[in-house]
Order: structure tokens, then C-alpha cells, then sequence
């Protein structure tokens, strides 16, 4: 019951694709825990089918959008020097990242995925434990970025997204991080130096 | 019958020898036996190493040197806390299990923790004098770190 009103209402929402997989890893989750307790009844049967005949392949439903978006709100706030919003996001980008099934991702590239996912995790972790270290949360933004360039060039965007880069960030090292236009907005500097750096690439 | 301050101490006190009980089950593995240790995928100068083991294996490795009020509950059970904590952010111990994707994210932390001084914890280098590191020291873990990056070839 609860599995199927959950498709309902994300079906009825206009984001597509990305909702539903979520929402069909969660029904998954769901079914599976009843599935434990009511040991002896004929459900049991049924549910067991219903979540084998889920397509554990062929392309099916994995998209970046959500982590992405997740991503995206956290960039914003960290350009607006807002820690507490920034530590949001990353709380939002960890269960974006927790949603997805990794079944729905390509054979071939989900190891990758799941290497890419497991650090991103830890860095939006970090980010979202840290609300009153904007410096801290910085830090693990330049490694998150880094991550979030790799999935975008694994598996693509819905958005068109541009890469852009910061030359001083770290001492100099420099850092880049993905960004939804053109106009440069540092996440890593925010109002100190909002428009330092340059887009490098386009996705 | 009326307070009795002396029933209240005896009474901490039986609290407090009956939590000499309960020990945590301390992390410490063997020293001889570390497969996956940091040492397994990447040179550690004996510098370095030196500096590792002194300021940071005590909560980032499965060799602890557990001092002796480790044994003296709640004292145990709040550094057991503490450790666990530090090992599940960073075990060099299992550093070989890491995908390089972490390693170099590792790294990297380790470099900025270090560099901005948040490692070792103020609280824990004020008890453990010797986990203090001098600038020199500093620098020699980040230039470690930095040719270890250069060798990932992660950017």
C-alpha cells in the first residue's frame, strides 16, 4: 500500500525519471521490510516476484539529477558564505546519494559509480556535520567537485553544466567546481571574491 | 535517619567499581600483522613514518598505544568513543582497502587538517605532548603528501 501511493504521488510531481527510480528503490526497501515480519503469509509470494521482476539492468532509470541538484544548492550557499545552508544541501546531497539504487546503473560502469558515490557521501557528510566551519566545508567542496566532475563526465546531465575553476583556492593548487551558467559565483571564496576564476569546460 | 553524605560517596563508589566491569574491547591488532596498511601501497620515508606513528596511530591506526587510565572506566569508554570515531574517518592501518579515489581524498584531508593545524586535536596534544608537530614536521607530511598526489594522478 504504502509502496504503491508512493509511486502514485511521484508520478503525479513533473520531475520524471530520476523521481521514479528513487521512489521504485524505496518501494523496494519498503516491501522488502513487511516481507520479513509477515513470515507464513501467501504475501510473501507475491512480493518476492514483484521485487525480482524489477529490471535490474538495461539503463532503466539512473540519472544524475538529483545529486546534481543536491550538488547545485550547495555550491549556491557556499557562494553566499551561508554555512548553515551549505550543511542543508549537503544533508540533501547525502540523501540524493542514499536514494539511488546502484542496480539501476550500467554493469559496466557501476563500479565506478559506487567509487564515485562512497567518497561523495563521505565529503557531503562532512559538509552537512559542519554548519559552523565554512573553511572545513570548503575543504571537502574542492574534493566533492572533484567527484562531481568524474559522475557528470561518467553518466552525463540533464542541464547543460559548465566547469569552472579557481587558481588560488588551497594555497594555489586551485579547485574547480560545476556550476549551472556561465557566470562565475566562488564557492570557495564567496563574497570575499565572488567572481574569481574562470569556466574552463562545458558538459 | 536524615542526609548522609557518607552513604552518597559509598554509593559512587560501588557505581564506580562496578563500571571497572564493563572494558571496552580495545582495537589494538598486532603491530607484525598489517596487510593493508598505508605501507602496502605508498613509500613511507622513515620521517614520516615517524611523525605517523607518533601523532596520529593512536586514533588512526589499529595499533594503538592504549595508556594505562584506558583501563579506568568512564575514562576507557569515552576514548574507545573517541577512536573508534577517528579510525572510521581514517585507518591507516586499512588504507590499502580504500579505492584511490579515497586515498586521494585521504590525502588530501590529511594535508589540510594538518596544515591548518585541527590535527592532532588540541584537546588530545594537550595530554599527549608528543603528538605536537613542529612546523618542519608539518611541512614534511604535506610535501609526503603532495608526491603522493602527483603519483595518483588524480589532477
Amino acid at each position: 500500500m504504502l509502496a504503491i501511493s508512493l509511486l502514485t504521488i511521484s508520478c503525479g510531481k513533473k520531475e520524471n525519471i530520476d523521481t521514479e527510480s528513487a521512489a521504485e528503490g524505496q518501494a523496494r526497501e519498503l516491501s522488502a521490510a513487511p516481507e520479513g515480519t509477515a513470515v507464513g503469509q501467501d504475501s510473501t509470494g507475491v512480493e518476492g516476484t514483484s521485487s525480482d521482476a524489477n529490471p535490474a539492468g538495461p539503463t532503466a532509470s539512473f540519472s544524475t539529477k538529483g545529486i546534481i541538484g543536491a550538488y547545485l544548492k550547495l555550491q549556491d550557499a557556499l557562494a553566499r558564505d551561508d554555512a548553515k545552508g551549505a550543511a542543508g544541501a549537503g544533508k540533501m546531497l547525502v540523501n540524493e546519494l542514499t536514494k539511488i539504487d546502484a542496480k539501476t546503473v550500467e554493469d559496466k560502469k557501476r563500479t565506478d559509480y559506487l567509487d564515485i558515490a562512497a567518497d561523495a557521501k563521505e565529503h557531503a557528510e562532512h559538509i552537512s556535520h559542519n554548519a559552523s566551519d565554512i573553511a572545513h566545508q570548503r575543504e571537502h567542496m574542492a574534493l566533492l567537485s572533484k567527484d562531481m566532475s568524474d559522475l557528470v563526465t561518467a553518466f552525463g546531465s540533464e542541464n547543460k553544466l559548465y566547469q569552472a575553476h579557481c587558481p588560488m583556492y588551497n594555497e594555489g593548487k586551485g579547485a574547480i567546481w560545476l556550476s549551472a551558467g556561465k557566470d562565475i559565483r566562488n564557492p570557495y571564496y564567496g563574497e570575499e571574491m565572488l567572481t574569481c576564476g574562470s569556466i574552463k569546460k562545458e558538459f | 535517619m536524615g542526609w548522609r553524605p557518607g552513604k552518597v560517596v559509598t554509593g559512587m563508589l560501588v557505581v564506580f567499581a562496578l563500571m571497572q566491569f564493563y572494558q571496552p574491547k580495545q582495537g589494538a591488532g598486532e603491530p607484525e600483522a598489517q596487510p593493508h596498511s598505508i605501507d602496502a601501497v605508498f613509500k613511507v620515508p622513515g620521517q614520516v613514518a615517524g611523525i605517523l606513528e607518533r601523532s596520529c596511530y593512536n586514533c588512526h591506526s589499529n595499533t594503538t598505544d592504549y595508556p594505562w587510565y584506558s583501563y579506568v572506566q568512564p575514562l576507557g569508554w569515552w576514548l574507545e568513543g573517541h577512536i573508534s570515531e577517528g579510525k572510521e574517518e581514517l585507518n591507516f592501518s586499512t588504507f590499502a582497502t580504500y579505492s584511490k579515489r579515497r586515498q586521494a581524498s585521504k590525502l588530501e584531508s590529511v594535508a589540510g587538517q594538518v596544515k591548518k593545524g585541527s590535527m592532532p586535536p588540541e584537546s588530545y596534544a594537550l595530554v599527549h605532548k608528543e603528538a605536537r608537530l613542529t612546523k618542519e614536521e608539518v611541512q614534511a607530511l604535506t610535501q609526503w603528501v603532495q608526491s603522493l598526489q602527483d603519483s595518483l594522478s588524480v589532477e
